[in-house]
C-alpha cells in the first residue's frame, strides 16, 4: 500500500512588525509608505484562478467516484466468488482514496478561490494616489500642534508665483506653516483652514492608534513625523492587519491533514 | 457463480474511459521552479500556486523568494497533489489493466496501461 499524507504547516507570524521603513524618491512615485505596494505584490487573480482550476479538478474527482461507485454495483453483479469479491475491495480501496484526494483538493480550492476573489480585491490598489500625496486636495489631516507653536493667526496670504512648480509653497506671509520632517524628509506646508485641524489624541485613541507605536507617536510629537504619512502608514497597516487575519481565516479552513491511501500498482 | 466476462469488460472499458478524460490534462510542460505550467490550450491544474508573502506583518502560505523554492502551506499542498494526482493515475490504470487481464483482454489491458505509463505521459 501506498500512503500519500500532507500535513499542513503552521503559519508562522511575522514579528517584523511596524518596523518604519519610508521608501526614499521622488514624489510621484508614492514615497513614503512602502505597505501599499507591499500589498500589491499579492497575487489575487491568480489565487482565483489556482482556486477555480482545483475546484474544477475536484469536480472531475468527484465523477470519477460515481463512475467507480456504479461500476462497482455492475461489478458485483457480473463476478462472484473469492476473485470478484478481491476485485471488488481494491476498487473499493481505490475509491476512498478518491474521495480523500476531492475532498482536500476541493476544500483547499474553495479556500484559495475565496481568498483571491472575494477577499484581496477589497484590499488592493483602492484609493491610490496615482501622483503622489496632494496636501492640498487630499482628506489627511493636519494636526493642532502644526500650527499651535507659534501661534499664527496671520490674515495675509502670501501669494506665491512659484507655487504650481511645489518647490516654494509657503502660504503664510511669515511662513510660520512650513515645516521640514525629517523622518519623511519631506517639506509641507498648508495654507491655514484648507484642510481640517484635528487633534492628535484623537487620531490616536481612534481606529488607528494601535497601528502607530511609541517612537512614531514620539516623532509625531516632535514634528519629524509629517500627519499625511502616519496617516497612510497606520490605514495601511491596519489592512494588512484585517488581510492577515483573512489568511488566517484561510489556513483555519484547510484540513490539517490528509491522507490518500491509494493501491500500489503492482 | 460464474464470471460474466462481458459484463466485466464493459466495467473495465467505462473505467477506462473515465480514466481517459483526465489525459487532456496530462501532458504539459514544466515551469522553472518544477511546477507545470499551464498553456493556452490546456488548462491544468498544476500551476504555481498563488504568492501571498512578501509583506509585513505576514503569515507564511506561500514563501517564495528569488533564491529560494516555494515553501509556504500552499506550494507543499501543491506538491501533495502532484504526486497523489500521479498516484491516482498509476493506481487507476493499473487496476483496470488487471481486471481486463482476468477477462483475457489484453489489447484492453495494454491500453490501461499506458495510460499509467506517467512517463510516456509527460508526468
Amino acid at each position: 500500500m501506498t500512503i500519500i499524507a500532507w500535513h499542513k504547516s503552521d503559519i508562522r507570524p511575522d514579528d517584523a512588525l511596524l518596523e518604519m521603513v519610508y521608501k526614499q524618491g521622488f514624489l510621484w512615485e508614492n514615497r513614503g509608505n512602502e505597505y501599499h505596494e507591499r500589498l500589491r505584490y499579492m497575487q489575487d487573480e491568480e489565487a482565483g484562478r489556482y482556486g477555480r482550476l482545483l475546484m474544477s479538478f475536484a469536480d472531475s474527482l468527484v465523477d470519477t467516484v460515481s463512475t467507480i461507485t456504479a461500476k462497482g454495483h455492475d461489478l458485483a453483479d457480473a463476478w462472484g466468488g473469492d476473485a470478484g469479491k478481491e476485485a471488488l475491495r481494491e476498487l473499493g480501496v481505490l475509491r476512498k482514496a478518491v474521495i480523500d484526494l476531492a475532498s482536500a483538493v476541493g476544500t483547499v480550492g474553495e479556500g484559495v478561490r475565496w481568498f483571491g476573489e472575494d477577499v484581496l480585491p477589497v484590499y488592493k490598489g483602492k484609493n491610490e494616489p496615482i501622483f503622489g500625496p496632494n496636501y492640498l486636495f487630499d482628506s489627511s489631516p493636519i494636526w493642532d500642534h502644526q500650527f499651535g507653536g507659534n501661534n499664527c493667526d496671520c490674515s495675509v496670504v502670501y501669494f506665491n508665483p512659484l507655487s504650481w512648480t511645489g518647490v516654494d509653497s509657503a502660504t503664510c506671509i511669515r511662513q510660520e506653516h512650513e515645516y521640514y520632517y525629517e523622518y519623511s524628509d519631506i517639506w509641507i506646508s498648508h495654507p491655514r483652514d484648507a484642510v481640517p485641524v484635528v487633534s492628535r489624541e484623537d487620531f490616536y485613541s481612534s481606529v488607528f492608534g494601535t497601528f502607530i507605536n511609541e517612537t512614531e507617536r514620539q516623532a509625531i510629537e516632535d514634528r519629524r513625523l509629517d500627519p499625511y504619512t502616519a496617516h497612510r502608514l497606520a490605514d495601511a497597516r491596519r489592512k494588512m492587519d484585517r488581510v492577515n487575519s483573512y489568511i488566517a481565516q484561510l489556513h483555519a479552513f484547510m484540513p490539517a491533514e490528509v491522507t490518500c491511501d491509494f493501491p500500489d500498482d503492482t | 457463480m460464474e464470471i460474466d466476462r462481458s459484463a466485466v469488460r464493459d466495467v473495465a472499458r467505462a473505467l477506462l474511459s473515465d480514466l481517459d478524460t483526465y489525459t487532456a490534462q496530462r501532458v504539459f510542460p514544466v515551469g522553472e521552479h518544477g511546477y507545470r505550467l499551464h498553456t493556452e490550450n490546456d488548462p491544468i491544474i498544476y500551476e504555481s500556486p498563488p504568492n501571498f508573502n512578501k509583506f509585513h506583518p505576514a503569515v507564511d502560505m506561500v514563501n517564495v523568494s528569488i533564491d529560494e523554492l516555494p515553501s509556504g502551506t500552499l506550494s507543499q499542498f501543491q506538491d501533495f497533489i502532484q504526486l497523489s494526482v500521479g498516484q491516482f493515475y498509476m493506481s487507476y490504470s493499473s487496476y483496470i489493466a488487471r481486471l481486463a487481464q482476468s477477462i483475457e483482454e489484453y489489447d484492453l489491458a495494454e491500453e490501461a496501461s499506458a495510460l499509467g505509463d506517467l512517463e510516456q505521459n509527460g508526468i
